[in-house]
């Protein structure tokens, strides 16, 4: 099969109506923007010491006891 | 005669030329992965360069100077009383599209004998049917607000300014923009999403018709007075029409049927006025 011109998908093209984008792809499209926009996954490691979460030390976050630091934020981790 | 080049942004990857060149082909081919592919594509072309003699323009640049300045106000103009909006804006925007693409041509632009101009024209035109089809969307909603007597204020999209502003309508004190489907998809993209709420548009294979949502933040939603049903990704189009929220970049979005929105920002409206 012949691939098509660029002035046969450009015709098309203009032709065509507003996207068709059902709500099943529209769900899936958003999906893997929101998965492609996080750069990577940061998995940490946390036990229970004296009934307080306590995170194990990993040189990709700054971690201390039940807080993570990250940029301007201090996360606190509390168990209910 | 000009010499022209047109340089590709070091940006634009095989894979986004592959994703482009498909989704103006056939949308219905492309998976979600070239789907977001193709969106990143046209965002790397714009930085492309088209040298004409001495002279260098990004494609952004082009594109203002030989769509946006000659066609954009005019097609405003031309669709903003129209009561047949749909069709006769169709009708203009594709004669349109066909005249860039005749234009390119005829000015040496477009064509086999100048490498990557069929990146230029796919620009141009992708960016044109993002114009056009998302004014004749967002001016659709107006006209409907209006009808259902929704208080509103809305921004003026019949100048360049108005249409900039980074709201197209306030409710309620909430900001607001009417994008259609694939330039919401765009803007979630490339863009944080800064506006309280966003009306966009799904398409309805059973019934063969699009459903208008509104994509709203849950403070938003709050304020109107809603109930969400948190959920995947993966669930919720078969949710729908139930109000959803899933979790997009760590922050939640509560997708709304249109008319069901309509009906609370109405009530909430009336009750002010009592």
């Amino acid at each position: 099969m012949t691939e098509k011109s660029w002035d046969e998908i450009f015709n098309k093209f203009i032709e065509r109506e507003d996207d068709q984008i059902t709500p099943s792809r529209f769900f899936d499209i958003l999906e893997e923007i929101s998965e492609a926009k996080i750069k990577r996954t940061i998995e940490l490691k946390a036990k229970l010491v004296e009934g307080k979460l306590e995170f194990e030390p990993t040189p990709e976050v700054v971690v201390k006891g039940n807080e993570i630091l990250f940029g301007e934020n201090r996360i606190v981790v509390n168990l209910e | 005669m000009s010499e022209i080049q047109i340089i590709l942004s070091e940006n634009v990857t095989t894979e986004q030329c592959r994703a482009v060149r498909l989704y103006l082909d056939d949308v219905n081919q492309l998976s979600s992965r070239d789907w977001r592919t193709a969106l990143e594509g046209f965002d790397s072309l714009r930085s492309s360069v088209v040298c004409i003699d001495s002279e260098k323009f990004t494609f952004e640049m082009f594109y203002k100077l030989f769509v946006e300045q000659r066609y954009t106000d005019q097609f405003i103009q031309r669709i903003y009383n129209e009561p047949n909006l749909e069709q006769t804006g169709r009708r203009i925007q594709a004669s349109t599209a066909r005249e860039i693409l005749h234009r390119l041509s005829e000015e040496g632009l477009y064509g086999r004998h100048i490498a990557n101009s069929e990146y230029l024209a796919s620009y141009l035109l992708y960016w044109w049917a993002a114009f056009a089809k998302g004014y004749l969307f967002e001016l659709s909603i107006f006209r409907d607000l209006e009808s259902a007597g929704i208080q509103f204020v809305a921004h003026d999209i019949r100048t360049r300014r108005g249409r900039l502003s980074p709201s197209d309508l306030f409710v309620e004190g909430l900001a607001g923009d009417i994008k259609n489907t694939t330039y919401f998809l765009y803007s979630s993209r490339s863009f944080p999403l800064t506006n309280d709420f966003y009306i966009t548009r799904l398409y309805d294979e059973k019934q063969r018709k699009y459903l208008p949502i509104v994509i709203i933040k849950p403070a938003a939603w709050q304020f109107i007075n809603g109930d969400v049903l948190p959920c995947s990704f993966q669930e919720a189009a078969n949710f729908l029409p139930q109000t959803v929220q899933v979790d997009f970049e760590g922050e939640g979005l509560v997708v709304v049927d249109y008319n069901v929105w309509k009906q609370k920002t109405l009530s909430k409206q009336r009750r002010q006025r009592r």
